[in-house]
């Protein structure tokens, strides 16, 4: 009887309940995009830096080294030998080594140097299928392209492209002298990789040689072929180790490598030192959801009031015609708490939508992608919580004015 | 009801009141078993406080109140829920039915709380509205479609559902017409009379007095203190 009387006493005042339920739903998909957002931007960065123990380069600021190795913006400061890339490659503890050289671009787009490892290294974290289209380069003037790169410049397998010296579309100086074909376009991974073109280190190396001497290579070198075309320095190398145990002690020893000042940064630790700098705008974000939410609270709880105020005749018919006390805490316990937890659960489920949505956008459109993550836990406790302290506080409130009304 | 009291209402020296209102003392007032009682007063006089004390909404300040039994000087508004609705059916002059239940929900509802699990209430919801003279399809009508004077007879039926030993009537009559109003009062006393309850009538209008039993004025029962 009782839930009887809640649904049909609900549907008797549908419109207004339908206003409840919708302001809640949308204060609870405002503060969900907010902090999926959020998390989705910061995973973005943390997703940068996957699988990748330690990053090396000539010795500079953590986050120098972290954002011009990791996420291309700024550039080294001073290169590396090879040498020293090849000694630690070597070092029995690493796993893999991916070496990067840095400083060549093509249409605006950062060209990394680099070799086979980067394609270990993704396949280590991104799965096998690493390539949307065709594979890695095996011979000196091949590229891949990222998905990005590809999709923005409409290149497919096959097209041909020329480099250019240093940042910018419109740079001076175009590495003219040879073309690169395409082997390969790289599956969307949400990570810089999308925004970048790679080649080989001998590739690099060779469109550096003066034209004369690049005139004399063939078409068709494989990589490795020519041991001139094996570079002197790089800008960076990222190392996986075999055991993670072992991290902090190589770091030691690349820090003090006595042949050449190198540094070694913790990838993990220089994200969060780079978040923590943007920690204001979580802040901001939070802020703004949190504002949300209160003017729905403060809307649906006007609602609430003007409606309680309306009902007391109802409850007081219901007290005469012998309905304990508890029956009408219930009853209005009830009411409170489905509109509130139905509001939410809409709320849920359209930021899950939206999020489709807007995932499905930002990757074809930017290249962005971000993990839906949601944790249900928090979110059916949180919901839980909220709707019963709702139900709670609006019987309660009830009950002071019944008492109120009867003495 | 199993019981059978001397009176249905025993009263020696209560002082009832709202909190922030008047107060008022009785210094003896019976009423007994079966009888039809015409309370007559004006308006304001008090006569919606003294209903509330009666049905053990309101708690009497001192002296004792026995009501079916029931001692409700003793009694605190919150245990007397199970006892109002066992033995007691009570009609307002408007808001009798909650606007939003069918008919039969609303006579239902009487029945719930009286934890009556007969079977067969729907078919008694049913006999009671034909004798009030109301079509079976209201039954299944949303109170809030009905007619005032078809609104004040489902009132009855709701009050009568669990065979209360005492019907408390609260200016029923002054939201229907003349004629509305005698049909009103023609059928209650009807099924009031075929089940022997003790009615409690009040009203400012001493024009209908005439069908009860006992005629009182509550200026003479109760005085303001």
């Amino acid at each position: 009887m009782m839930f009887r009387l809640a649904i049909k006493s609900l549907l008797s005042r549908r419109f207004s309940a339908a206003v409840c339920v919708a302001m809640i739903a949308l204060s609870t998909l405002a503060l969900l995009t907010v902090d999926t957002v959020y998390r989705g931007t910061q995973s973005a960065f943390s997703r940068g830096v996957q699988g990748i123990d330690l990053m090396v380069g000539a010795p500079t600021g953590d986050i120098n080294l972290l954002l011009f190795s990791a996420f291309h913006v700024g550039a080294p400061s001073r290169e590396l030998s090879f040498s020293t890339f090849k000694h630690w490659q070597n070092n029995p503890a690493v796993k893999r080594a991916v070496p990067l050289m840095l400083g060549d671009s093509h249409k605006g787009f950062r060209v990394i140097g680099t070799n086979q490892q980067l394609f270990d290294h993704l396949r280590a974290t991104n799965g096998n299928n690493i390539f949307a289209q065709g594979a890695p380069f095996t011979h000196v003037f091949e590229v891949t392209l990222g998905r990005e790169v590809a999709r923005k410049l409409g290149y497919r397998l096959g097209d041909q492209l020329i480099l250019s010296h240093g940042m910018g579309s419109h740079s001076f100086q175009q590495h003219d002298a040879r073309t690169f074909t395409v082997t390969g376009i790289l599956a969307a991974t949400g990570t810089p990789i999308d925004k970048t073109l790679q080649v080989s280190l001998d590739g690099i190396e060779a469109i550096h040689w003066p034209e004369q001497k690049i005139a004399n290579l063939p078409t068709q070198l494989p990589i490795g072929e020519n041991p001139q075309l094996t570079p002197k320095s790089l800008a960076a190398f990222y190392l996986t180790l075999e055991n993670k145990v072992r991290t902090f002690q190589l770091q030691r020893a690349i820090n003090q490598y006595p042949k050449e000042p190198t540094q070694a940064v913790l990838p993990g630790v220089a994200v969060t030192q780079l978040w923590g700098m943007l920690d204001w705008i979580e802040i901001a974000l939070l802020t703004l959801g949190g504002l949300a939410s209160l003017i729905a609270t403060i809307g649906v709880s006007g609602t609430l009031l003007t409606h309680l105020e309306q009902r007391m005749k109802e409850f007081q018919l219901l007290r005469t015609l012998g309905a304990r006390q508890r029956f009408i805490f219930t009853l209005l316990g009830i009411e409170t708490t489905s509109l509130v937890a139905l509001g939410a659960l809409i709320g849920c489920v359209g930021t899950i939508v939206l999020e489709r949505v807007l995932l499905t956008v930002a990757q074809n459109r930017w290249g962005l992608y971000w993990a839906l993550d949601i944790d249900w836990l928090f979110i059916s406790t949180g919901i839980a919580t909220l709707a019963v302290i709702a139900g709670i506080i609006f019987s309660g409130l009830s009950a002071l004015r019944l008492r109120k009304l009867s003495l | 009801m199993s019981t059978t009291p001397p009176f249905a209402i025993d009263i020696s020296d209560i002082q009832y009141g709202h909190r922030k209102g008047p107060s008022w003392l009785i210094p003896r007032w019976q009423v007994a078993v079966g009888a039809t009682v015409f309370m007559q007063a004006p308006s304001g006089a008090g006569k919606s406080t003294l209903l509330n004390v009666l049905a053990g909404l309101l708690p009497v300040r001192s002296g004792t109140l026995t009501v079916l039994n029931e001692p409700l000087h003793a009694r605190r508004p919150a245990q007397t829920a199970p006892w109002r609705a066992r033995n007691l059916g009570v009609i307002f002059q408007s808001l009798n039915l909650l606007d939003y239940l069918s008919c039969l929900d609303n006579i239902l509802l009487a029945a719930h709380f009286a934890k009556n699990r007969q079977t067969g209430l729907s078919e008694s919801a049913r006999e009671l509205m034909q004798k009030l003279n109301l079509p079976d399809k209201l039954l299944h009508k949303k109170a809030g479609e009905l007619s005032v004077g078809q609104r004040q007879r489902v009132a009855i039926a709701r009050a009568l559902i669990n065979n209360p030993a005492l019907i408390l009537a609260d200016e029923p009559t002054s939201a229907l017409d003349d004629e509305n109003g005698a049909d009103f009062i023609a059928l209650l006393f009807d099924l009031v009379r075929e089940r022997n309850c003790t009615l409690v009538f009040a009203s400012h209008n001493k024009s209908l007095g005439d069908y009860f039993g006992q005629h009182i004025f509550l200026q003479d029962l109760s005085r303001p203190l």
